[in-house]
Order: structure tokens, then sequence, then C-alpha cells
């Protein structure tokens, strides 16, 4: 039977179909978004959504799922997805974890792949915060938010016992809570975060210590230099102890309180001092939260220096997001420059976080945002903030190390023990050195 | 001669072809096991090996590959760190006293149910039901009953007027109180599984053997002792390693009701396992500790097995 197409014209027809598919297949696959994944701990999810949604709406060529997971659980979880390579594209990150995650290989220098965000951005940021970004002369992120650790008062409470100005020292903190326990309106004054799983407790120590001096933890070869009588760690590790012990101005509870339970009893007026994250008075002062909201103060921290630590926390970019080539990068890069950096010459998603819901911000010129200044100032005092972490602010030591996770546990284990009667000041001090020689020794080898 | 050769040869040939065909049944037996072995290999056997070929290394994450062998050295830093002795010290204290705890009252609560009453039914539903808990579930409960400040116990006992409960009371920040608190979580969790086994256990126990007691002495308490108990001597077997080695490897209550703390006080072995491999990133002295954890617990399996050796062949269970 004689065909209908000769051989060249069914060769034509052939070339024609197999072009017209590859043609096609290109298209369609040009169309398909970039799939990120973004992974952070549980905090303003409805929020993080609504901003990942407008970066859709400006990046209709990437979408991006969003996970979350609870902050306690946030670095086990982390680590198992690190190794089983399921960590996703960008994921929040603490400064307290960055050294050892960049040395394990989980995270990458976003200097690496995208130099123009470092230039741009990092001197424009609070310098603790830039320093809290940056592991081995690089920088890693792209600000989430940044915080400090802040001294907060119930004034209301205080001015009913006669006191309108805050203590600047911590002898002042010790009068005016025996004044309180005297008046009989509070048995305990002063409530910490102290969990043994918090932590936060880290950082209140170093806090407390930097009122006293700051950098006064290592030497410059982070060798350990606190464990002294008269030195800023003794000072304070001492003034914790008389106060829980001698003087039962502090919530013995505190040894079993988190950042949550801590707030939640000064909202409901058990406590009238405490050390915590600035962004906590923003909930505290919240009106309708409680009796006595609107009436918690943010103070300089009182103690000798005023000094206190600074948080950083951060976009950063995995190994996981660079393993899956350059057009992942690139997405990955666009999504942190929106949600840390600006978007059409504002910082958008850092203002409506600060706006919205109290958290600190790396750039100081947002303070100069009205929108921002007048939240702040609606629930905390953006002058003594801005006093407070310009001059009075710095990143805690020895935080750069691989082995701080494991330092902060240990400071954890010594506070409980000092507090908890098992050891002397000075003993809680020494253990803190014996196993930061020993863990230095280990990882320096 | 040629007929005997035959037969020998013949005999010979049956004796082969027996043997081949009970090998080719073994063969098939093996066959037929094998999906069993291969899963068991791989999420038990395969994962202990593993375990215990990088707690013979450097595993630490924050270093790069390749780890280096570096035979016992996990092991023997183990046991000069305080934190892990006071783990394992707390450890060895809360096993012991659970099982103690666990086994007595899950006794009493066989004996109550093995009654016949108005309400047994009702009971044994009570009894039950903290085991159908998870244990994420027990210690959400007992940390809400023992929280300071709004717990229920503080609610109870302000309620009740036995002190002034206007302010907080840290109960788990007081060592000992956390040690209790968490020992309770787990006993009150672990002890319904107990009373099944041994209830199970007593109504295997012939009327005939009390009625002997009831003829001869009439006392309860000689029943127990002389029916009772010597004839549950297997079960207690069952109760005490179960309950050992759930006490011994107990994660969630620690975590959820106290961390570990307060300074340390309450950290198990199992806790301390996860902090350094998840925490601490060091997986070569992860894996060493579980591995203690593993050697002890076997050792104290096969130390009950032995003490109730003799005690379990009079209970007729050899």
């Amino acid at each position: 039977m004689k065909s209908l197409f000769n051989k060249k014209q069914i060769f034509c027809i052939t070339f024609i179909i197999l072009a017209l598919m590859i043609i096609g297949s290109i298209t369609v696959f040009a169309d398909e978004p970039i799939q990120l994944k973004l992974i952070s701990w549980t905090y303003g999810v409805e929020k993080v959504r609504e901003n990942l949604d407008n970066f859709e709406k400006l990046n209709p060529n990437i979408k991006v799922d969003y996970e979350d997971i609870s902050w306690y659980s946030y670095t086990g979880d982390m680590t198992l997805r690190f190794i089983t390579k399921t960590a996703g594209d960008v994921i929040y990150v603490s400064d307290m974890w960055l050294a050892s995650w960049a040395e394990a290989g989980w995270l990458v220098p976003l200097e690496d792949y995208a130099p123009e965000l470092i230039k741009k951005y990092y001197p424009l940021m609070k310098p603790y915060v830039a320093e809290g970004l940056t592991y081995k002369g690089k920088g890693y992120g792209m600000p989430y938010y940044n915080d400090t650790y802040v001294f907060m008062q119930n004034g209301g409470m205080l001015k009913e016992i006669g006191y309108t100005a805050p203590p600047k020292t911590w002898d002042d903190v010790k009068e005016m809570s025996l004044a309180l326990k005297e008046a009989g309106i509070q048995k305990y004054p002063v409530i910490m975060e102290f969990h043994p799983d918090e932590a936060s407790l880290t950082n209140v120590f170093y806090a407390m210590v930097y009122s006293f001096e700051p950098d006064s933890l290592f030497d410059d070869d982070l060798n350990p230099i606190f464990n002294k009588e008269g030195s800023a760690a003794y000072k304070a590790l001492d003034w914790l102890n008389k106060a829980l012990k001698e003087w039962k101005i502090i919530d013995p509870a505190s040894l079993t309180m988190k950042e949550i339970d801590v707030y939640k009893s000064m909202q409901s007026g058990i406590g009238a001092f405490t050390i915590m994250e600035k962004y906590t008075l923003a909930e505290m002062n919240a009106p309708g939260s409680g009796k006595w909201a609107g009436q918690f103060d943010l103070v300089l921290m009182p103690g000798e220096s005023h000094y206190t630590n600074g948080s950083a926390k951060f976009y950063a970019l995995t190994a996981d997001a660079v393993r899956r080539g350059p057009e992942v990068i690139d997405a990955a890069v666009k999504l942190m420059e929106y949600m840390g950096g600006k978007t059409d010459g504002k910082f958008g998603v850092a203002t409506k976080w600060a706006a919205e819901n109290g958290l600190g911000f790396a750039y100081p010129e947002l303070y100069d945002d009205p929108e921002v200044a007048d939240k702040f100032n609606a629930w905390g005092n953006v002058s003594i903030e801005r006093e407070q972490e310009s001059n009075y602010s710095m990143s805690m030591e020895g935080m750069k190390t691989p082995w701080f996770t494991e330092f902060s546990e240990v400071i954890r284990r010594e506070v409980h023990n000092v507090l908890g009667g098992n050891e002397s000041v000075m003993e809680g001090l020494n253990a803190m050195a014996d196993e930061w020689n020993k863990m230095k020794s280990k990882y320096t080898k | 001669m040629p007929f005997s050769k035959g037969l020998a040869n013949l005999q010979r040939g049956f004796i082969i072809i027996s043997k081949l065909k009970n090998h080719s049944e073994l063969n098939i037996n093996y066959l037929k096991i094998s999906p069993l072995l291969v899963v068991v290999s791989l999420f038990t056997i395969y994962p202990v090996i593993y375990a215990i070929n990088i707690s013979l290394k450097e595993y630490k994450l924050v270093l790069p590959p390749p780890y280096e062998f570096i035979g016992f050295e996990n092991y023997i830093t183990l046991f000069k760190d305080r934190y892990f002795l006071q783990a394992l010290s707390n450890t060895c204290w809360f096993a012991i006293i659970c099982v103690i705890s666990v086994v007595i009252l899950g006794f009493f609560s066989a004996q109550l149910l093995n009654q016949r009453f108005k309400g047994v039914g009702i009971l044994r539903i009570l009894i039950f039901l903290p085991w159908t808990i998870p244990y994420v579930t027990v210690g959400i409960l007992w940390k809400l009953f023992f929280m300071s400040g709004w717990g229920y116990l503080t609610k109870i006992l302000n309620t009740m007027g036995i002190f002034d409960t206007s302010q907080s009371v840290a109960w788990l920040a007081n060592e000992n109180f956390a040690r209790f608190a968490v020992i309770l979580a787990q006993v009150w969790h672990e002890f319904p599984l107990a009373t099944i086994f041994l209830l199970a256990g007593m109504q295997t126990i012939p009327g005939e053997l009390y009625e002997a007691i009831e003829m001869d002495s009439g006392k309860a308490f000689d029943k127990i002792r002389y029916i009772t108990i010597p004839l549950l001597i297997p079960v207690f077997t069952i109760v005490i390693i179960l309950n050992a080695i759930m006490a011994l490897i107990t994660f969630d209550v620690v975590y959820v009701i106290t961390g570990g703390g307060p300074a340390g006080k309450t950290s198990l072995i199992s806790y301390y396992a996860y902090t350094k491999a998840f925490k601490f990133l060091n997986f070569g002295e992860g894996s060493a500790v579980s591995i203690v954890l593993s050697i002890f617990t076997i050792v104290f399996v096969l130390i009950i097995f032995k003490i109730t050796a003799q005690k379990r062949e009079v209970g007729g269970l050899s």
C-alpha cells in the first residue's frame, strides 16, 4: 500500500513535532516557579506567612513553602534536618549557634553568594548586630530581629511606695525590692527566666556581668579571666545568690521559669523587676493584657557600666540551598533581602515587625521612622532604648566558638548549682572556667 | 556381595536424600522469616553497630570528616565528666525507686482488683487510665500540677487553708521535690501495666491453695506470704525488668517537667545523651552515653534473672 507521505516528508513532520515538544516543555518548565523552603521557630506565624505572600506577589516566579518549629526543640530538630539534608533553603538562626552550624558546614556565608548585600546593609546595622551575623570575617545572613536584654520594672507598683526614679545600681534594686517586701506588695520582687532549658539564662547572666563591667569574661586569646573574686562575673553571681538566699528578693520559682512564665507572672502582678529581651515589654504593656498593662517601664541597665548584651537573630542560607543550584540561591537571596533589607527603599518587613510586635531591629535609622517611634513609645521608651542599644550594648564574648552552645549549658548548670546551694560562687565560676578550658583544648587540638 | 553392596548404597542414598530434604526445608524456613530478619537487622542490629562504631570516633559535627578513630577515648572522657556521673547516679536512683514503687503499687492494685465488689469495673478503668496517656502528656499534666503560682497543687493547698499561697510556691525549684515529681509522674504512668501483669498472674493461682491456708492459719497475710508472692515470682521478674528498662530510658517526663534541673538534679542518662548529640553536636560522646546505658541495662537484667532464677523455679517457671 502506498504511504501518504514520502520519507522526506515523514522526516520533516517528525522534526517539527519534536521541536514543538521541546519548545513546549521549555516554556512549561520556564513557567514553573522556583520552590523555596523557609524554616523558622514558632513566632508570629501568620505574620510570617503574610510577609511571604507579599514577597510572592512581587516575585511571581518564586513560591515559598513555610514551616515553623517550637523554639525549645529548634536546635535538636534542625540538627536532624541538617544531617538528613532536609533543612530547607533559608532558616532562622541565632547568633549563639552561628559558629557551630557554620563549622559543621550547614550554613554558608551569604557574603560568598551575595557580597553586594553585605556591602549595602552591614554598615547600616547596629555594631552588635553586624558582629552577631559575622563569623571568621564573613557575613552569614540578613537580620530578622535583634534585641538587647533590658531591665524592666513595674513602675506602677513602685509609685505606690514612693519610688519614681529608676534604680541606677544593683544596690538600688535591692533597696527598692526590700521596700516592696516591707510594704507587703511583693513577696519576691525580682523574677528571672532561669529555667535550666531556657537559653536566655545565659543572656541574662551575661547582661548582669556586663552591667558591672563589659568585655570582662575572656582575654584576647579567649582564656577565662572571670573566675576571681571581685570580677564582674563574681559580683553578678554573688548578687543573684544573696538576692535569692539572704535578702529573699528573688522568687525561687525563677529556677523553673521560661520567658513566657516571667512576663505572664509580671502581667498578673507577681514580680516587679526582671531582665528580658526588650520586645517582651510590648507584650506586657499591651492594652488589656493585665491589671498593670501600660505601667511597665524600660530602664537603663542598673550597674556601674549600664552595659548589657545584644542578641542577633537572622535569616541564613543553608548548604542545602546551595546544593540545589544557582537559581535557588538567587531566589533565596531575594527572599533574604526582602525579609531583612529594603524593598522600594524601605525596611518594610523590619518596620512591620517593630510597629506591630515591638521586635527590635538591626538598623538604627528606624528609630527616626515616626510609625516605629510612636509605637515603641506607646509601650516602651525610644530614647532609653536608643541609649542602651547605641552606647551600652555588646554581643556575648566567646560566642564565636564552636563550643559556645556547650558552654552556654555549663553556665546554666553552674548558675543553678550556685543558686541551689550546691556550690559557692567561686566554685561555680571555677567550674565554668574549667569546662571552658576543657572544651577549648578539645576543639582546638 | 553385590546385593548387600547395592542395599548399602541405597541406604546411603536415602540418608543423603533425607539430609538434603531437611536442609532444603531448613532453607525454606529461613526464606520465610528472611523479610522479618531484614527488618530487624535494619532497624535494630545495624543502628546498634553503627552507634558502637561512631562512639569509637571523634564524631563532632563541627569538625570536618573523616572522623578520626580514637578508641575508647569518648568513654574515658565520659567517666571523667562530672555532669555524666551526676546523670548516671540520678538514673540509678530513679530506676531503683521507680521499680520498687511500681511493684508495690502494682501488687496492691492487683490485689484490690482481684476482689469482687460493686464498682470494681469502674475502678479497673480508673487504675488502667494513666497507662493509656502518652508520656509527653503525662509530663505536661504533672508539670501543671506542680507549677508554681497557679499550679493545681498550690490551688488545692490554698483552698484547704494549709498555708498561704497568695504568691508562688516553687515546688520544682526544690531539688528533692523536683526528683519526687519526675518519679511520681513515671510511677503513675507505669504502675497500671504492672497491675495488669500481676492481676493476670493472680487469677491463675488455684483457689485450692488458698483454701488450704484458710484451713491452716486462716490469716490473710499468710496467704500473700506463702501462696501469692512465691507463685508470682516469674511475673514479678517480668514486671521488674520491664519497669527497670522503662525507667532507665525515660526521657519525656524529665524533658517536659524539669528540663533536667534544677542544677542537673533530675538529669538522666537519656536526656544527657540527647544533649550531647543534638545540642552539642557531639555524636561520638552521645553514642558512647547510649552504649553505656545499654550495657548498664543488660547487666541489670542479667542480675535480676540470676537473683530470681531459683525463686522462679519454685514458682513453676524455669
